[in-house]
């Protein structure tokens, strides 16, 4: 048998690497640290995977700064999954009892409410059940539903406008496990998954709203070995599709800053589809100096927020000012997540869904 | 002064009531800046510094384009050699051909040539001298380094207040007959100045401008010199560049020139210039500054900290008797 | 250090650290000698804390204390130096510039633009290009560096023919001296030295830059790509020279010497590569050990590998011209009927647009062939035409002794050309590898500087070079020891680096 010894290979690339992506770390940037880097993280990472040195809460910190965005692996050679990786080696912070407290709290909560909020999600996707059959069963996420009911009820409204009704499905009082992941949870995020996966077998299809869950289902599941028997899309997909059942409507007039969002654009490869949308609602869009695969991040992912709070709202506010440096330019983003941090960054947003809801219903 | 005549020995000479230093080489140059050191005496009005017995002159070095000349070499003699290989120090300002090479190189604006795309670089590909402190200085070799802070740029440039430029090793260019000139007319000033800046940036290697006013417009006359296709080529860019401005071609001008002395000018200093309703002549246009006539005197700017503290350090003893 | 703590963390605002983790992170730059200890479970001495200043005053008071003190401090960019200018052999505070991070507008009329020192430089390239502007400025660490080490380092981009290198492109430098004070240098016109140029290539021992002001330029209109194959060495560099005696100005001019060649040469699409984190656990475990062999055979023996690479002769020779459209290519034709005259066969524009897009990728081959128990390093100086082929010749052959030897000539200027030279080593033991990596430099460095080229065009000293710096400094080193005097009197900034 031989041992997995991926993560190390992983982790001693980037230690030999002449720091190829380093400028492209938004939690390294926001933070002007160098142990923070892909590198610096990676580097720390191998010598805990060698045994060079122990897992200790420094190390575990270190490991934790990483949003999962995926900009260095875009900007990397080797496409090394840096967060990926850093994300396995969390578990080592686990076993060592030394996870920062953000995520230790989050794996505890979700070990008693299988979902990040320690609500009971039943009831409350029971309130937002659909009365009558619709197209698409949606899958908001559990932090639209919890935190953010108006884009729930804009995505309802826009996808009747749009010809392609959706409608809460019952699944949704699941939580894709993402939080699992990100905390280095790997075997708890597998049988979480497993037990989704069978949650969605009434749905031939479901179209899911945050790109973080979405990306969870698409590419994290596979990675533990669970596929899921539907096909799922993201919302932003599914209307791009209806777009030419769109109501006529004018552009509104304002110029809108487009953000990529990670799990939305690098996870699922969606970059036109927003834009193509996005170009039918608003006048004008300026688009960021690294956009597409290259594009930055808002510091949601990976639990930064929960570990690094001040960070993640800093990477945020680095990536408005790198969006549009004009504070008035209002931030569009295909991620509600995404759009939260630059809320909290100061800066005013609006998740995608929510702006085309706006165009339509000038009509 | 008698004293001093003879701490110096033979490099001195009395001339008047005063003394002419004539070392012919780095060594005798040291030797006398030490007596003078010892003797709190400076060079001055009365000690006088003349560099023309370092007068030796290299071989031209064709591939590298470089001909090494000691500082009392004048310019001219050194444009002759290399014109007898077919090089030439390229158009410098009528002030730089008067200079010898020692001036030409401690010159803070004339020291430097403009290269494309619209920058400066020193004439000097190299340089020897001595600091005020006695201690000797030769550049690192090579067409650019990395390898430490530029010393030389400690004498190139500097108008002789930290030391004294001995020899420099000079920059050729191939010598080419072809000359043209192009007139421009443009709306404003502004238009004439930024036309010139955005040739100067895409690549056009002027040796010469006259921008001037002339019934409400500005018209901009531009020789270039250099091998025929050059010229031709930086000619099509000029009218290009010139035309995207909003500029009108006029013809081929008619050799036209400025009274004044020359100066280092800033590009505020050109503006200045031309919206007072004067003409301005270039030499030597580069983005970051031009040697003009036409422009005001500058206001007496201060030494900074940075350049009083490197006097006090390499001539304590003010020896150099130079400098503001 | 640690009565020395309250006082810093004061004045930078709580921003300072003593976690082993930020001390090793600045503690090493990537000077492959230290990958090699890297290899052997070794860190270079840990400086004693990192400090994160914010303001040029911070910065002065962080001067301030650590004169008192007598504290070394290490200006710390990004650490992408291959020379150990980061390495805190005295211990000390590393000076972590990277919160000076803004980014001005850009000054359309003066083409200029104002940047802190602590600017990733693929930051500053992407803003600007965004605004329709360019610095011009492409070192292969672009991803990696920032423009207080460019300036700290003298650094060239690789499109430095045209645009110069860093200090052509310099308005003016801002920051603090070693005594303290706070700084500025003029911009032109004024009277007395140039004290940028002064400053410029310190490596953190005079002062510590926290920003400049930098020429820009708008975007070029087009780039027009042309390579060809030239019989020889000398005959690829007297084109070079040709072009540039013409007037003109590509801005990429690359001349691979035979055996890179072969490297370059096989310019077809780079396939995709399986990520590290991808690899089949059957890959992971057994590819590195084969490779490990496979590197201690051959490039083992240089001796034997060397000669083999003089069977090829043909070198390639890649130009770039950009700009105005029609300027560009008008420069590109004069180049090729320049070499076409040198006996070049044009290969058109494939090679040097395959090259554009590939030109960062060679910082992807170190991971692997150091993993690969191998040494790799590269050595760049500069030398006035009449010698450059000399100095060629002569490191190839001392060079040889030790590693396999790759040599290809850039930045290109009228008077002479830069030699970049790569250098592949191995050895039985991590001992014998350290050792011949020693004997290299000092051997490599030797026959460059006695065949006429200087110490460095573009790396800058650091430790690595620091005695051939010296000794090539001549009486020289008076003045040097003078700056040192004046602009840090206590000798606290980056000491042992320069050798000062
Ligand atoms: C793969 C690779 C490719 C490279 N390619 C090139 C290339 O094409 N061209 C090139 O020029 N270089 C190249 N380099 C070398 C390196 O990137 C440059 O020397 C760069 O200028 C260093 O910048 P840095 O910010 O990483 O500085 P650091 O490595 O952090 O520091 C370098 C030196 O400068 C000092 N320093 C840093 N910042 C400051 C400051 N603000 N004030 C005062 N001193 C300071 C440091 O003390 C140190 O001595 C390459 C390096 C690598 C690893
Ligand atoms: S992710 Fe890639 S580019 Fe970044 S440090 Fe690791 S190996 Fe280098
Ligand atoms: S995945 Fe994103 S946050 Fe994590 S190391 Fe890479 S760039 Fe930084």
């Amino acid at each position: 048998m031989i041992a997995d010894r991926r993560p190390e290979q992983a982790t001693s690339t980037c230690s030999f690497c002449p720091k190829a992506c380093r400028f492209a770390c938004p939690v390294s940037e926001a933070t002007h640290s160098e142990a923070l880097s892909a590198w610096g993280k990676m580097s720390a990472a191998h010598q805990v995977l060698t045994g060079a040195r122990p897992m200790g809460a420094d190390l575990a910190s270190a490991v934790h700064a990483c949003t999962g965005c995926g900009r260095c692996t875009a900007m990397c050679k080797h496409e090394n999954e840096v967060g990926l990786t850093l994300f396995q080696v969390r578990g080592h912070a686990v076993q060592a009892g030394v996870q920062p407290r953000g995520a230790a709290s989050t794996l505890a909560t979700f070990q008693q409410a299988q979902n990040p909020f320690g609500r009971e999600m039943g009831s409350l996707v029971a309130s937002w059940r659909a009365q009558r059959p619709v197209k698409y069963p949606l899958f908001p996420g559990c932090s639209t539903l919890v935190k953010r009911p108006s884009l729930l009820e804009h995505t309802l409204a826009l996808s009747e406008a749009f010809g392609a009704p959706m409608g809460v499905a019952r699944s949704a009082s699941k939580c894709c496990g993402y939080p699992l992941y990100a905390a280095g949870a790997m075997e708890a995020f597998g049988a979480h998954a497993r037990a989704v996966a069978e949650a969605f077998e009434e749905t031939p299809e479901v179209a899911v709203l945050d790109a973080g869950c979405a990306f969870t289902l698409v590419k994290l599941y596979p990675e533990v070995g669970v596929r899921l028997p539907c096909r799922v899309r993201t919302v932003i997909d599914v209307l791009h599709e209806n777009l030419p059942h769109a109501p006529p409507a004018p552009p509104l007039a304002e110029r809108v800053g487009y953000h990529d969002a990670c799990h939305l654009g690098r996870g699922l490869g969606q970059y036109d589809e927003p834009r193509a949308l996005l170009s039918k609602a608003v006048t004008a869009v300026v688009e960021a100096p690294s956009i597409r695969r290259e594009g930055g991040c808002a510091g949601g992912g990976g639990l930064l927020p929960r570990t690094m709070a001040e960070t993640a709202v800093e990477v945020a506010r680095r990536q408005a000012l790198e969006v549009a440096e004009e504070p008035s330019v209002l931030i569009v983003s295909g991620c509600p997540t995404s759009t939260r941090m630059f809320e909290r960054a100061g800066r005013r947003a609006i998740d995608l869904v929510s702006l085309l809801e706006r165009w339509v219903s000038q009509s | 002064m008698k004293t001093l005549l003879q701490a110096l020995g033979p490099v001195a000479q009395a001339v008047g009531d005063g003394l002419v230093l004539r070392p012919a080489s780095e060594r005798e140059l040291v030797a006398v800046l030490a007596v003078l050191r010892d003797r709190q005496a400076s060079l001055g009005a009365e000690v006088m510094l003349d560099r023309s017995a370092l007068a030796r002159l290299g071989a031209v070095q064709d591939r590298a384009m470089t001909l090494e000349a000691g500082a009392g070499v004048p310019v001219r003699v050194v444009e002759s050699k290399a014109n007898h290989a077919r090089l030439t120090l390229g158009p410098l300002s009528p002030m730089a051909w008067e200079a010898s090479v020692g001036e030409l190189v401690e010159h803070p604006a004339l020291a430097f040539r403009a290269v494309v795309p619209g920058r400066l670089e020193p004439i000097a590909a190299g340089i020897t001298g001595v600091l005020a402190d006695g201690h000797l200085v030769r550049s690192a070799v090579g067409p650019r380094h990395a390898a430490g802070p530029d010393l030389a740029s400690l004498l190139v440039g500097g108008g002789g207040a930290l030391g004294l430029v001995t020899a420099a090793v000079l920059r050729l260019m191939p010598l080419h007959d072809a000359e043209q000139r192009r007139l421009f007319s443009f709306g404003t000033f502004a238009q004439a100045l930024e036309a010139t800046r955005e040739a100067l940036s895409a690549g056009v290697t002027f040796a010469r401008a006259v921008l001037r006013g002339r019934a409400g417009r500005t018209v901009g006359e531009y020789t270039l010199r250099g091998a025929a296709a050059q010229v031709d080529r930086e000619l099509e860019l000029l009218a290009r560049c010139a035309e995207h401005v909003g500029g009108r071609f006029e013809g081929l001008g008619r050799e036209a020139e400025v009274d004044g002395p020359e100066r280092e000018a800033s590009w505020a200093d050109l503006a200045s210039a031309l919206g007072h309703g004067g003409s301005v002549e270039l030499f030597r246009p580069a983005l970051t500054s031009v040697i003009a006539r036409g422009v005001a005197a500058h206001e007496f700017i201060p030494p900074g900290p940075l350049f009083k503290g490197l006097r006090a350090a390499f001539d304590r003893s003010h020896v150099l008797g130079r400098g503001p | 250090m640690l009565e020395a703590r309250g006082a810093l963390e004061a004045v930078v605002r709580g921003r300072l650290s003593t976690r082993e983790l930020d001390r090793l992170a600045t503690g090493r730059d990537l000077w492959p000698l230290t990958l090699l200890w890297l290899r052997q479970g070794k860190v270079p001495p840990p400086p004693d804390a990192v400090v994160w200043p914010g303001t040029d005053d911070e910065v002065a008071s962080v001067v301030r204390i650590a004169r008192e003190r007598r504290l070394a401090l290490i200006p710390f960019g990004a650490g992408s130096g291959v020379c150990g200018g980061t390495l805190a052999v005295h211990g000390g505070v590393m000076v972590d510039l990277k919160r000076f991070d803004t980014i001005g507008p850009v000054d359309p009329v003066r083409r200029c633009v104002d940047v802190g020192a602590g600017v990733m430089g693929e930051t500053l390239e992407r803003r600007l290009a965004a605004r329709g502007w360019t610095l011009g400025h492409f070192p292969s660490s672009i991803g990696m560096s920032t423009v207080g080490g460019w300036l700290a380092a003298r650094s060239a981009g690789q499109l430095s023919s045209r645009y110069g290198k860093i200090e052509d492109m310099v308005l003016s430098v801002r920051g603090v001296l070693g005594t303290g004070e706070r700084f500025e240098t003029p911009e032109r016109p004024f009277d007395g030295p140039d004290v940028a140029q002064v400053l410029l290539g310190s490596e953190g021992t005079l002062c510590v830059f926290t920003g400049a002001r930098l020429r820009v330029h708008p975007r070029p209109e087009a780039r027009v790509f042309r390579a060809f194959e030239v019989p020889s060495v000398e005959r690829g560099l007297e084109a070079i020279r040709r072009v540039f005696r013409e007037g003109l100005r590509p801005a990429v001019v690359r001349l691979y010497d035979p055996f890179d060649t072969t490297f370059v040469g096989r310019a077809k699409p780079a396939s995709p590569r399986k990520a590290p984190s991808k690899r089949s656990a059957l890959e992971a475990t057994v590819l590195p050990g084969v490779l490990k062999r496979l590197a201690i055979e051959t490039l083992g023996r240089p001796g034997l590998v060397n000669p083999l690479t003089r069977l090829a002769t043909r070198s390639r020779l890649i130009f770039m011209c950009e700009g105005e459209a029609k300027h560009a290519a008008a420069e590109d034709r004069a180049i090729a009927a320049a070499c076409l005259s040198m006996g070049g066969v044009d290969l058109g524009e494939g090679p040097g647009r395959e090259w554009y897009r590939k030109r960062y990728d060679v910082n992807a081959r170190l991971p692997r062939l150091m993993e690969a128990g191998t040494f790799i390093d590269t050595m760049e100086v500069s030398a006035p035409w009449d010698a450059v082929f000399e100095v060629y010749e002569r490191v190839r052959e001392v060079a040889g002794a030790y590693a396999l030897v790759l040599c290809h000539f850039s930045h290109a200027y009228a008077d002479g050309c830069s030699l970049y030279f790569s250098f592949v080593g191995s050895g039985r033991t991590e001992a014998e590898i350290e050792d011949r990596y020693q004997q290299l430099w000092r051997a490599a460095l030797g026959a460059a500087t006695s065949a006429g080229a200087n110490v460095s065009h573009h790396h800058g000293i650091g430790l690595l070079k620091a005695r051939a710096y010296q000794d090539s400094l001549g009486e020289g080193r008076h003045a040097l020891a003078t700056l040192k005097r004046l602009f840090d009197p206590d000798g606290i900034l980056n000491p042992g680096k320069l050798g000062l």
